[in-house]
């Protein structure tokens, strides 16, 4: 055989040899850097992405009805800024309180209370009074992941969720004034019943008129307005009705929304917190939603 | 090894380096990334369960595993379990309730990220160990090592027969250039290198053939000296053995035998008259040698002034030979040497009366390019397949009639030489019946 045909062969092989060892090599690296990963260990400091609150007046708090009522705190573009920010959130961070923010108790109590209002003005049946379940997690909404500037504190909401027997609640309280903002109820029909014909057992609206219902609405809305305390006596408030929507409208552009709709798929936490999977039930949702117009 | 095995194996160790370095650094990156990301998530994952499990504390409820978004445990600090679904690690030794710790670890082929620490409520404090199954992210990254190690394997598959041809079109020229020249320097100069393109191969190709152009041309150049030099010692030897054997005839006739008085005086003569000739060649032989070796001086003559001073020995010459000359020389100035120009003139007067002609006409005129000289004769003429050559040295048109008259064949050959001395142009023109014209064109020449 020539000896450049030699040449190629041993070329070949060289090349071969090149091609492994290329492969070996990063494979060894991966492996060494993988192996890194994989071993960390270390502690962790949790910082929270909102900064401490200061209240600015020394007034103490108003207290009505034994609910711890912040709204004094807020302005209304504080208020506008931290629902926006809250409603146009991309990720949701979970992070510790600071300074000036609810205290997970405080939280609880607030929603729990609220709720005690709420089934005053809903008419719910006591025995659904008793709650089986409570979980509240404080979150900020986030554009990013990686926010680097600090939020305000107010920016921060407690997600609270309620459960019972027949109900489930997810409430939105404002972590610096401990208000409601937004909630969602869940109740639980025992007979599948057609929404609006007033036999709805766990609300008692089987014994009322359409009409009875329909004032019963607008008054837990009225209930949810106040204790946002947004609009002050003497303001103008405009009350609107469409289909299963109740408005209410403010002069300042606050905007309060009920909604309530039968169904036969709530959100899922209903089953999750009650451990409760019935077939072919029907539901009432009830959603009350503070925001302004844009 | 050649150089196309250089390029090959430089194009593989390359495209190997970089494709590896390259996939390391994104392999890595990506996996780096999703560890950081599931980090992220199960730092998040650990503080949802911690406000779980707060809220449970707070509403003193039972553990309820529906609640929390991961497997936990969940400690009292003095190590008892209250509650765990750990599915990796299961001991855990609560050490420090103030401090939020991360680890990764690894059980059963599968790979789990633990965040733990203490949960204070009222006055309670628990120990909460958050655990989130990272498996898939490592399989995840091995998966894409083997996916990159196919992709790896499948370009290199594709890329290795082009990076072959790739290498052969690069070294393909190169080997052209190689055969080419080994077949020059085996003495075939008539061999060119067919090479295409405009690169630094085909530059190389272009040069290497215009070089073996060059030297072929001095080959023949040198070999048609080394046949003139050939030619010129045969002829040399020729014409000076013709006059010698006559002379030694002769002399041995007259040396050995009685012969009257008039055969000896003929004897004589031819004796005289070869050695006359001998006196010619040797002259113009003489001539000719000096004619190479000598450098000359050159002087604006003109040459009106020059013929009037040459007038009159042309004319004695012609008239011995019964010849007449006419001059018609406008006044012109040209650079020559006095002596070889009027050797020259002789030389082609001399030729055209050994022609046998009757008249000569001389005439010179300023014209674009220079001065023109022309001498013209009515004489036997020159053959025009023989013009090229009468310049030769000892080349005769008619060698008998030229021996009669002493002629040795060089006079031509030195008119040529002088001409080139002088940069003139030597022109000859004849039908070979009615006459030669001799033209010289004197370049820079110029009317006075």
């Amino acid at each position: 055989m020539r000896k450049i045909h030699w040449n190629t062969i041993v070329m070949i092989l060289f090349s071969v040899v090149i091609v492994v060892v290329s492969i070996l090599g990063k494979d060894l690296l991966l492996q060494q850097t993988e192996g890194k990963l994989l071993n960390r260990k270390g502690e962790i400091s949790m910082e929270a992405p909102v900064a401490g609150w200061q209240l600015e007046t020394e007034a103490e708090p108003e207290v009505s009805d034994g609910n711890t009522n912040r709204n004094s705190q807020l302005t209304i573009d504080q208020v506008q800024g931290a629902l926006n920010n809250w409603y146009s959130r991309q990720y949701e961070i979970i992070h510790d309180p600071v300074e000036g923010q609810l205290s997970i108790e405080e939280a609880i109590k607030n929603a729990t209370d609220w709720m005690s209002v709420m089934r005053g003005k809903l008419q719910i049946a006591e025995e659904e009074k008793t709650v089986y379940s409570v979980n509240a997690v404080l979150k900020v909404g986030v554009r990013e992941m990686d926010q680097k500037e600090p939020l305000q504190a107010y920016h921060s909401f407690w997600t609270v969720r309620l459960a019972g027997k027949h109900i489930a609640a997810n409430l939105l309280v404002n972590a610096v004034t401990g208000e409601v903002w937004a909630a969602e109820l869940v109740l639980y029909m025992t007979d599948t019943l057609e929404y609006g014909t007033g036999n709805a057992q766990c609300t008692g609206w089987n014994e009322m008129s359409t009409t009875d219902t329909s004032e019963c609405r607008q008054q837990s809305l009225f209930a949810f307005v106040e204790q946002i305390g947004v609009w002050e006596a003497g303001d103008k408030v405009e009350l609107l009705t469409e289909k299963d929507n109740t408005f209410l409208r403010g002069e300042n552009g606050a905007v309060a929304r009920m909604q309530c709709v039968q169904t036969q798929s709530p959100d899922l936490y209903y089953y999750e917190y009650n451990g409760y999977v019935v077939e072919k039930a029907e539901y009432i949702k009830i959603v009350y939603k503070f925001g302004f117009e844009e | 090894m050649r150089l196309f095995h250089k390029i090959f194996l430089c194009f593989v160790v390359l495209f190997s380096i970089t494709f590896q370095v390259a996939g390391f650094f994104l392999l890595h990156f990506a996996f780096e990334n999703a560890m950081d990301q599931e980090e992220k998530y199960a730092l998040q994952g650990y503080q949802y369960n911690k406000f779980v499990l707060q809220s449970q504390m707070l509403t003193e409820t039972t553990y309820d595993v529906r609640q929390f978004s991961t497997n936990v445990g969940i400690l009292r600090m003095d190590g008892q379990t209250l509650f765990q679904n750990l599915r990796g690690k299961k001991q855990w030794n609560p050490d420090d309730k103030d401090t939020i710790c991360f680890k990764t670890y690894e059980s059963g082929g599968r790979f789990y990220f633990y965040v733990y620490g203490g949960v204070k409520q009222k006055d309670q404090t628990l120990y909460l160990i958050s655990e989130t199954d990272i498996t898939q992210i490592v399989e995840r990254q091995r998966q894409e090592q083997a996916f990159f190690h196919k992709v790896f394997l499948l370009i290199l598959a594709l890329a290795f027969p082009i990076i072959w041809v790739l290498s052969k079109c690069f070294t393909k020229n190169i080997e052209l250039v190689s055969s080419g020249a080994k077949q020059i320097a085996a003495g075939d100069y008539s061999q060119r290198i067919a090479v295409f393109g405009k690169d630094e191969i085909g530059e190389l190709a272009e040069n290497f053939n215009r070089m073996a152009h060059t030297v072929e041309q001095k080959v023949h150049e040198l070999s048609d000296q080394a046949k003139a030099k050939e030619d010129f010692v045969a002829n040399f030897a020729h014409e000076l053995k013709t006059p010698m054997t006559s002379v030694i005839g002769y002399a041995d006739m007259i040396y050995h035998k009685d012969l009257p008085r008039e055969q000896v005086k003929c004897a004589a003569e031819y004796i005289l008259n070869e050695a006359l000739r001998l006196e010619v060649l040797s002259q113009k032989l003489m001539d000719l040698f000096v004619l190479q070796t000598q450098d000359f001086t050159f002087e604006r003559t003109n040459l009106q002034e020059f013929f009037s001073d040459l007038k009159d020995i042309l004319e004695m010459i012609c008239y011995k030979r019964g010849a007449e000359v006419t001059l018609e020389i406008e006044s012109g100035e040209v650079s020559l040497d006095y002596d070889l120009c009027k050797a020259m003139i002789m030389n082609i007067v001399d030729n055209s009366l050994k022609a046998e002609c009757r008249s000569i006409r001389i005439t010179g005129c300023c014209q674009e390019g220079g001065y023109r000289l022309c001498i013209a004769d009515d004489g036997k003429g020159i053959p025009p397949q023989e013009l090229s050559r009468v310049t030769e040295a000892f080349y005769m048109v008619d060698k008998s009639r030229s021996r009669k008259q002493h002629g040795a064949g060089l006079g031509m050959a030195l008119v040529a030489k002088i001409a080139e001395i002088h940069g003139a142009e030597l022109e000859l023109d004849s039908d070979g019946l009615t006459g030669t014209a001799v033209a010289l064109l004197f370049k820079g020449g110029q009317k006075v």
